[in-house]
């Protein structure tokens, strides 16, 4: 369905959600780090980049102004997704240029209403 | 005693020293002054007294000569005349010394001038030795001897009066007196008797018988010159007795006279008393007598000088005793002049030492103690007032310490604060993460059980599911909680069907209810509607409150009734009750608490958090509603929950103010309702206006000066400006000025904070409000508010191709006071957007060239403008796939002809950036 870098520094929460994802049809790459995640969306050129904040060598909303700064990757979506639930954790995330922002741990019903909206357009 | 001086003390106090000096010294100086020259005088009389004796002596002795000359001159004349023609030469002679003598006599008479009233005398005794000289030719002898001795008689009165009128006679020592009475009576006398003695020879004619009338008269004179000379000698006596040092000087000469005058008496009784013719030749004689009288004159000179030295030492040493008293006086004065100098330069210096310290000691600085060798009274005042320093900067110096520990303590208590909040954010990250997975991979291995048809793991895969799930919540209850009382929960507010929500519920419910076998009713009024409120809160609080009431009954009903209710303010109530154990009065006093439960045992028996009642207040409180409960124990609780139907987000009572971070910098995020930059250089004035501000939601920026205060202004825009007057450098005048002038800053209101009460410069400058130090915090607060709500009209762009309906939005837009500008189209808008940033976008949705699906996203997509509100008012009936589209990037959609005015206002006024509390930014039309 869609072609989405999942990027995520737990090695079980990988596992658990491009297992997850690729079930439900999609074509899942993975990155464990910032810089990783911002070389592999220029590359891979995904439809979605679902990216965790916590993350080692630059965090998520790095990576995600990053993205947004290089004209081939600035209009691909971006999803926030992090343990962190704090209110001022999805303002950061949603400056630094995220399309939307989910919590962890994952409700992938929700997810997956949140993935079709944002891919639906 | 006090009562005695009083008075004294009563002047004393009100003259300063130098004038209690003057008035002491006048009161001792002026009795002394008298008493001293009273001394002078009476000494200045005598040396006077005295001088004048010595002048008298000086005119005495000229005319002793005189005397004695005189008497010469008659035995000289009267021989002439008597025939021994031989005396011409001798007695032409004599006239000559004599007139030589008159002369001296003028020059001293001529120099006293009258002083010693002699001028007549003399004139007079002068006139008569003229008349003498010329009458020597015709005179007989016995003529001539009269007149001379008419003559000398006038010159010994002269000499007696002399001696009167230059107070010898009134010398008051007994030698000086007798050495007088020799000089100025007796001796020139008892010489006078012998030179009559010698006239009388002269007179008497040579070897021819004495008659007896001529030895009568050489008897009478011998008896009378023999008297003189014994009373002198007696006078004489007297004065050796009381000065024995004048007996050596005067002893010779006396002796001598008296003496040789004693043998001339016997001369003259031998050759002329006893005889019977006088046959001694005229100048045997005369030489013989003048030999013997003139002894006389030498002694009386010699008692001259005796009594003019003893006068001069007398007047040499009350002259002494003169110089004495001056200098004496002299040295006095100076001498106490010194001490009253040094005594007034002494209190001066304490005096000045203690204000010196004093004013050390006003300023704070350290060393403060009077060093003073003083012993006396005011060393007594330095010690004192050395105690009151000491205590004082003790006491100063223990509350500095104090506040230093205070202020250590209230920065470990932020500390502490921030790492609670630290603590909070990483524990549920970490917690969330390891969840993440358990939750997922249960999921996972549940759905391919079912699709490897293996049904045996399925109940356990549940387990682990929901055990991982109630793990969730709890975690999510505690964040609530903790944001909750951290004051950083936040409310989205939105109108939503009561009913859609309570279908909701009731969904998620179900499976709960049946565990415990109870029946689940549920009854809502078709008529509660829509509320305004955050349903995501809402529908918490009632499965919280549901889930409570499952888990406390058993096979018992369940019943939620949701009802509105009337009145001022309308409400919606959703009523949750149970047939469960019920509570005792002591129990429901508990409820509400965090972590705590009816019952300690409750937790074992039928688990939970004990967390959902307490959030369910909180929440119920933030939106303006609240949550009651009543029970009977064993019978069932009911649970009512009433929150108005247009929720108004109200601070709790509980809720506490973030920690401030000691510098605040501009990523920090403003505060809930604006920004307060605060000027002024008194560091507690600062901290005071922060601690309160922040309290009331706003951030506050300290700045300690005018320069950096502009320059803070400058970059942070600040919502209100709150400034001091009186600052070091650049002051509140001079800022306010640089302010009104900036265009970029002169719509921020400044709230003049001072001392001072210019109030007219304050306002002329521009400045929104003037308040006096101390601060009312009540009244800062309301006009910052008031200085808040009258912040520049804010700018709405309507973005709108129907020309009726964009200006339907304009005018009702304008009326309330914002500054609308217009575009037809996204495209327009977009330009509109990029030369000014409006606080709020109205968006039609159909529209030529760009349309507002593709401004929106647009507009997301660029970070200068993804936080711009945006209200959509359309009259499109959106499908699932548009809102799907809007989802998240606009905070509001509006049907067209739906929605009121009123309606429309309070929700833009809502969503603007800087008035999330008070929608006042978008004041209704006044009516």
């Amino acid at each position: 369905m869609a072609k989405i870098l999942l990027v995520e520094d737990n090695e079980m929460n990988a596992d658990m959600l491009s297992r997850r994802l690729i079930k439900a049809g999609h074509e899942v790459h993975l990155a464990q780090d910032g810089e990783q995640a911002v070389s592999m969306a220029e590359s891979l050129l995904p439809d979605l980049v679902l990216m965790d904040i916590s993350l080692p060598v630059f965090d998520g909303c790095e990576a995600t102004r990053r993205i947004r700064a290089n004209p081939t990757t600035q209009d691909i979506r971006v999803m926030a997704l992090t343990a962190h639930a704090l209110p001022f954790e999805r303002t950061r995330a949603m400056e630094a240029g995220c399309n939307d922002y989910d919590t962890k741990p994952v409700d992938f019903e929700r997810l997956q209403r949140k993935i079709a909206a944002l891919l639906g357009g | 005693m006090r009562g005695l001086f009083g008075p004294a003390v009563f002047v004393l106090n009100r003259l300063r020293y130098p004038q209690k000096f003057l008035l002491i010294s006048a009161l001792f100086a002026l009795p002394l002054g008298v008493v001293m020259s009273f001394f002078l005088s009476v000494v200045e009389h005598d040396v006077e007294f005295s001088s004048r004796e010595r002048l008298g002596i000086e005119y005495i002795r000229p005319l002793d000569d005189v005397v004695q000359h005189v008497q010469q001159d008659r035995a000289l004349t009267v021989a002439f005349l008597s025939g021994a023609l031989d005396f011409k030469t001798q007695y032409e002679h004599k006239q000559l010394q004599i007139d030589d003598d008159i002369l001296r006599v003028d020059a001293i008479d001529q120099r006293l001038g009258n002083l010693l009233e002699s001028r007549a005398r003399w004139t007079a005794i002068k006139k008569h030795w003229g008349e003498l000289k010329a009458s020597v030719a015709k005179s007989s002898p016995q003529e001539m001897a009269d007149a001379h001795k008419a003559l000398v008689a006038e010159v010994l009165q002269l000499i007696k009066h002399v001696g009167d009128t230059s107070n010898l006679i009134l010398d008051p020592d007994l030698d000086t007196y007798y050495l007088m009475d020799a000089f100025v009576n007796n001796v020139p006398e008892a010489a006078e008797y012998l030179g009559q003695l010698r006239a009388l020879g002269a007179l008497t004619p040579v070897d021819k018988p004495l008659t007896i009338q001529q030895k009568e008269r050489f008897t009478y004179l011998s008896t009378l010159a023999t008297a003189a000379y014994e009373k002198h000698r007696r006078g004489m006596d007297v004065a050796f007795r009381f000065n024995p040092s004048l007996q050596q000087v005067l002893d010779g000469s006396l002796n001598t006279a008296i003496s040789n005058s004693a043998r001339f008496l016997d001369f003259v009784d031998d050759h002329a008393i006893q005889a019977d013719r006088f046959h001694v030749s005229k100048s045997d004689y005369i030489a013989t007598s003048t030999a013997v009288i003139d002894l006389s004159f030498v002694h009386c000179a010699a008692i001259a000088d005796a009594l003019d030295r003893l006068v001069k030492v007398r007047v040499d040493k009350h002259e002494r005793t003169r110089r004495l008293v001056v200098l004496l006086s002299l040295v006095m004065a100076v001498l106490v002049i010194y001490v009253y100098v040094g005594f007034y330069l002494s209190v001066r210096q304490t005096v000045a030492s203690l204000r010196g310290v004093s004013g050390r000691l006003v300023r704070g600085e350290a060393s403060s103690e009077v060093v003073l060798a003083n012993r006396d009274e005011l060393g007594d005042v330095a010690r004192a007032f050395n105690d009151v320093a000491l205590a004082l900067t003790t006491t100063n110096l223990s509350l500095k310490e104090e506040v230093q520990q205070r202020k250590v303590a209230e920065q470990a208590a932020e500390q502490a604060n921030r790492a609670k909040s630290q603590f909070l954010a990483s524990m549920s990250h970490e917690l969330r993460t390891p969840l993440n997975a358990i939750i997922g991979y249960s999921e996972m291995l549940q759905e391919e059980a079912s699709e490897k048809q293996q049904q045996d793991f399925i109940p356990d895969l549940q387990k682990i599911h929901s055990a991982g799930k109630h793990l969730l919540q709890l975690i999510n209850d505690i964040l609530d909680l903790s944001k909750i009382e951290a004051g950083k929960l936040d409310l989205f507010l939105e109108t939503f069907s009561v009913e859609a929500l309570v279908k909701d519920v009731t969904q998620m419910m179900q499976p709960i209810a049946k565990k415990n076998s109870n029946t689940f009713t549920v009854r809502c009024d078709a008529s509660v509607g829509q509320m305004h409120a955050d349903a995501t809160r809402v529908s918490q609080c009632l499965f919280n409150l549901l889930s409570n009431a499952s888990k406390f009954a058993q096979s018992g009903a369940v019943t939620l009734d949701v009802s509105a209710l009337a009145g001022a303010q309308e409400a919606v109530c959703f009523k949750v009750s149970d047939t469960g154990i019920g509570m005792t009065p002591e129990q429901m006093k508990l409820l509400f608490k965090p972590f705590t439960q009816a019952d300690a045992s409750t937790t074992r028996h039928f688990g939970g958090t004990g967390l959902g009642l307490a959030i369910t207040q909180r929440f119920c409180q933030l939106m303006g509603g609240s949550v009651s409960v009543e029970s009977v124990y064993g019978k069932g609780s009911t649970f009512t929950l009433i929150i108005p139907r247009n929720a108004v987000p109200r601070p709790l009572d509980m809720v506490h103010s973030d920690p401030t971070p000691a510098t605040p910098s501009s990523s920090q995020g403003g505060g809930k309702h604006g920004t307060i930059l605060a000027i002024d250089d008194d560091p507690e004035v600062l901290e005071l206006l922060d601690r309160f501000m922040s309290k009331e939601g706003y951030r506050v920026i300290k700045a300690r000066g005018g320069a950096e205060g502009l320059k803070l202004a400058a970059e942070l825009h600040p919502t209100a400006i709150t400034l001091d007057v009186v600052m070091p450098g650049m002051d509140g005048w001079a800022v306010l000025r640089t302010l009104k002038t900036d265009p970029k800053l002169s719509n921020i209101p400044v709230v003049i904070v001072t001392m001072t009460d210019d109030m007219a410069q304050g306002f002329a400058l521009g400045a929104a409000e003037f308040l006096v130090k101390p601060v009312d915090r009540a009244r800062l607060l309301e006009i910052v508010d008031q200085a808040k709500a009258s912040t520049p009209p804010t700018k709405v762009l309507v973005v709108e191709d129907d020309p009726a309906s964009q200006e339907v939005l304009q005018r009702l837009l304008l009326k309330a006071e914002c500054d609308v500008s217009t575009a037809t189209n996204g495209v327009e808008a977009l330009k509109r957007i990029e030369a000014s940033v409006p606080n709020l976008i109205l968006l039609d949705l159909m529209m030529p060239l760009m349309d507002g699906f593709e401004l929106v996203k647009k507009l997301r997509a660029d970070p200068r403008w993804r936080s711009i509100p945006i209200v959509i008012v359309t009259a499109k009936d959106l499908t699932d796939e548009d809102r799907a589209k809007l989802n998240g990037h606009v905070e509001r959609v509006f049907k067209k002809g739906t929605f009121g005015r009123e309606e429309l206002l309070r929700e833009l006024g809502a969503l603007l950036p800087k008035s999330d509390s008070k929608p006042a930014s978008l004041r209704p039309p006044r009516a």
